[in-house]
């Protein structure tokens, strides 16, 4: 073991001294993960696109103080990309950490964004450190790590779009405590809106009322509704002079749709809200 | 001549009668989809269609060159009955197009509050609706005014009216300005004004359900001929046959009037089938007399097997297949005889440019399942080092266990989609039932199955389509409409297009013949796309339990052989046997049968994409 040695350690993430990353509570979550770090429990969030699930794992990691290695899943995604891999430089090999191993070492919060999106057989590594035993065993080294109090493991994932073949294990996603998250009420929404991108209150408002109408859709006509970041481009770009139904075109509208008469359509409402 | 010298005496006398701008006419169905979008994001009622009617009668002040031109006295009027929200079938009051989609718009968004005016609170109610909706939507403020004083400019001039009209038309614009209700304007003055065309009318139904509340006598009677009214699409005004025509002047002989009204005492409530010359009849009406009194009794028929002389062609018979005896738990062997049916006659087959224009854009996202080239890893050559592989291999040899034949390389290879999919169709007799106005199952089918082949075959996936039916044991009938070796081309479409529903549904016999067909296609996946309306059943005791076992049974040999079964359900009870015969994850339910066609090929895109 003695020849193999970390290298490299990556920071991602990393809480520079600066305020905390704004994140508006709109529920009990900020308590449940509270109460769930102390009692080293897992949590999976889910919830539509751009609800605000990254940012409140990232606002919670500073909150406790934590490091946070986040991981976006894909297809290719392996379970050695998790855990590590080893390296050669030197004429020595070397043993690189993966996020998940780096995380439990320092006792860090470790985040699987878009967990369904990986392969079902590298997400069974996560499974030794989501029950009581909290161990995370590295085959090629032979190391059986011990999760430390402070370590915690936060997976998300988008209900919203499945495909049949895809979605996640019982026997994976029974080993969380699960909480949803959905877009805000409009008052919050303007709230966020305004902390986000800097507009004026009236914009903000106008533009979270526009949402809630265009949410009325969901399902029926669009297969996700317009998201709050959606909503804080769109500020942002009126913020930077742009013509409001022009921000809204694209980043409302065309952002939402390919379909020529449902981009019309979202233009009359945004007419009739913003014009 | 004298028909040609009418119709264009007609066109001068109604365009002089009425003002309206042909060129820049729009018409509903030109932006019936964005507008309905609009109205359900705005909050309007989801489970309302918008539609348009036949035009209703009013009662507004006509002038003389009206009277003469006839006109005047029909307007299509925005107004809500049962589950419709009903627009006009094309607005042309203004003369740029822009204006005219506007007052679309803006009736869409009076609409979205959910709220029918009374016909006697017309002012105040439309004013209200209007007040919130320019509070709501500032957005809608511009255009309102815009329009309403355009509107305003095409309204008869003051002047030209009849004196007692002339203050309530000048106070009807004052409110329509300031959007404040006056009282002195009553609901008699108001209907004797042209109608506002950016308002929201009370439902006709509703009007005259309040004058004929008391003449009401058989609730039953009442609630059937709702409901058939409601399956209606375009409605046509109905009223009560008292109403005598004393305004107008006759300048024709009678027999060439230009309408033309009829009362029999027929049950209409009890007639069923739109035959299209009464439907051409109707749109000639001024009004449909409805009778609600008592009249002739109902009919009754059975329907009746197809003639064997209509009979397809037999390709092949005596195919053997056992059935499952599920209180024997045994499988009797050779109990089925199933025969291999060829179509007689397909004639070409024309489909409707919708349906294309919808297969041309789901063509384009089934262009993603072609094969592509792609990357693969830990190959024994290639083009290019993988240089994951060649770590983990360096690493070993390092640690002393090298691997003898290291797969060290990435190449670029073209993949195939290992799959074969086999479309299973009900051809029962009870796909011959409607669904809609002018929709059968079948041809929700024929649709399905349309859109669902030109997908896969744009996508090169390997595929067939067949058909089945069966009449006892001894007549399963099966229908390969697409052998999977069989190129798809304008003969498989048209041959889609001649399908014909006959007799009961034997499925278990069907799924075990798919299945032959299917284990004998080299792929690894095959898939079994089974699309049904209703249970399997057939005349002998192929019903309820037997029936049911039987297709369990065929459905879990199919799964021995590595078939993957899915069941695609039209059938409002599905979700009662399906999970029994598929498993809950190996069928879908439609609810709504005419949304086949698209979900389909979507579905299928899911399952395998």
């Amino acid at each position: 073991m003695k020849n193999i040695q970390t290298i490299n350690p990556e920071n991602s993430n990393q809480n520079t001294g600066q305020d905390t990353t704004f994140y508006q509570a709109v529920g009990n979550e900020v308590e449940l993960f509270d109460t769930a770090w102390n009692n080293q429990l897992p949590v999976l969030l889910k919830g539509p696109t751009g609800c605000g699930k990254t940012r409140f794992v990232q606002h919670m990691a500073e909150k406790l103080g934590r490091k946070l290695y986040t991981v976006a899943c894909h297809e290719d995604l392996t379970a050695s990309d998790l855990i590590g891999r080893h390296l050669i430089g030197d004429g020595k090999t070397y043993w690189q950490d993966g996020p998940l191993t780096k995380a439990v070492r320092e006792g860090a919060i470790c985040y699987l964004d878009e967990v369904v999106e990986a392969r079902k057989d590298s997400i069974v590594a996560i499974h030794p450190l989501t029950d009581d035993r909290r161990i995370l065993p590295i085959e090629r080294t032979g190391e059986l790590l011990q999760a430390p109090d402070g370590f915690m493991l936060v997976v998300s994932y988008n209900p919203g779009y499945q495909n049949l073949l895809k979605g996640m294990k019982p026997s994976t996603r029974q080993r969380f405590v699960s909480m949803r998250f959905d877009y805000p009420n409009a008052e919050l929404e303007a709230k966020i809106i305004q902390q986000e991108s800097g507009c004026s209150e009236d914009w903000a408002q106008k533009l979270a009322h526009l949402a809630q109408q265009i949410r009325n859709l969901k399902d029926h006509d669009l297969e996700e509704p317009v998201s709050t970041r959606l909503l804080i481009y769109t500020a942002t770009l009126i913020n930077k002079g742009m013509s409001p139904l022009e921000a809204a075109e694209a980043a409302i509208a065309e952002a939402l749709s390919d379909d020529e008469s449902v981009v019309e359509a979202l233009m009359q409402v945004t007419k009739a809200y913003l014009g | 001549m004298e028909e040609w010298v009418g119709v264009k005496w007609h066109h001068y006398i109604t365009q002089k009668a009425m003002p309206s701008f042909p060129d820049a006419a729009l018409r509903l169905e030109s932006i019936q989809k964005p507008l309905s979008i609009y109205f359900r994001a705005m909050g309007g009622d989801k489970a309302l269609k918008i539609s348009y009617t036949g035009p209703q009668k009013i009662h507004s002040h006509r002038n003389w060159v009206q009277k003469i031109a006839g006109a005047g006295n029909r307007t299509e009027c925005a107004h809500f009955q049962r589950d419709y929200l009903y627009l006009p079938e094309k607005i042309d009051c203004f003369s740029n197009s822009e204006n005219n989609s506007d007052l679309y718009y803006w009736l869409a968004a009076m609409a979205s509050h959910n709220q029918s005016p009374h016909h006697e609170q017309l002012l105040p109610h439309n004013l209200y609706l209007t007040q919130k909706s320019i509070h709501r939507w500032t957005g809608l403020k511009a255009s309102y005014l815009q329009l309403i004083n355009k509107h305003i400019n095409h309204r008869p001039n003051i002047q030209s009216l009849p004196k007692p009209l002339q203050p309530a038309e000048s106070m009807l614009r004052q409110c329509l300005l300031e959007l404040n209700p006056n009282n002195a304007l009553t609901p008699e003055l108001l209907a004797q004004l042209n109608p506002v065309p950016l308002w929201l009318y009370a439902s006709p139904l509703s009007v005259q359900q309040a004058t004929q509340k008391d003449e009401q006598k058989d609730p039953d009677l009442k609630a059937e001929a709702s409901q058939n009214e409601n399956e209606k699409n375009k409605r046509y005004q109905a009223e009560s046959i008292e109403d005598a025509e004393k305004d107008g002047l006759l300048a024709f002989r009678l027999e060439s009037l230009f309408t033309w009204s009829e009362f029999i005492n027929l049950d209409r409530s009890e007639e069923d089938g739109d035959d299209e010359d009464a439907m051409r009849v109707a749109d000639d009406l001024d009004q449909l007399s409805v009778s609600r009194g008592e009249t002739a009794s109902k009919l009754k028929l059975d329907l009746d097997l197809p003639a064997p002389e209509y009979d397809d062609i037999i390709k092949l018979s005596g195919i053997l297949l056992p059935e499952w005896h599920h209180k024997k738990q045994q499988l009797v062997k050779d109990h089925c005889s199933l025969q291999l049916m060829q179509l007689k006659d397909t004639p070409a087959a024309t489909w409707s440019a919708e349906l294309k224009k919808t297969a041309q854009q789901l063509k384009h996202q089934f262009e993603v399942l072609k094969p592509q080239r792609q990357w693969l890893n830990q190959q024994a050559e290639g083009q290019e080092p993988d240089l994951t592989s060649y770590l983990d291999f360096m690493v070993s040899k390092q640690q002393g266990n090298s691997q003898s034949d290291p797969k060290l390389y990435r190449q670029c290879q073209q993949t195939h989609r290992d799959l074969s999919c086999l479309v299973l169709t009900d051809l029962s007799l009870s796909t011959d039932a409607y669904i809609s106005n002018d929709l059968k199952v079948i041809d929700v089918i024929k649709d399905s199955l349309y859109l669902m082949s030109e997908c896969l075959h744009a996508a090169n996936e390997r595929f067939a389509i067949a058909g089945f039916t069966s009449r006892k044991r001894s007549h399963v009938r099966y229908y390969d409409i697409k052998g999977f070796d069989q190129a798809y081309n304008d003969e498989t479409r048209n041959a889609i297009h001649a399908i014909e529903p006959s007799y009961y549904t034997r499925m278990g016999a069907a799924i075990r013949y798919g299945c032959q067909q299917l284990i004998k296609q080299k792929t690894k996946q095959k898939l079994m796309l089974i699309l049904t309306d209703g249970k399997p059943n057939d005349l002998d005791h192929y019903e309820g339990k037997h029936g049911l076992e039987d297709t369990k049974q065929a459905i879990k040999e199919a799964r021995q052989t590595g078939i993957t079964p899915f069941c695609v359900s039209i059938d409002q009870q599905a979700y009662e046997y399906l999970p029994y015969l598929f498993g809950s994850q190996s069928y879908f339910h439609i609810k709504k049968a005419t949304d086949l066609p698209k979900k389909l090929p979507q579905l299928y895109f899911q399952l395998t994409g």
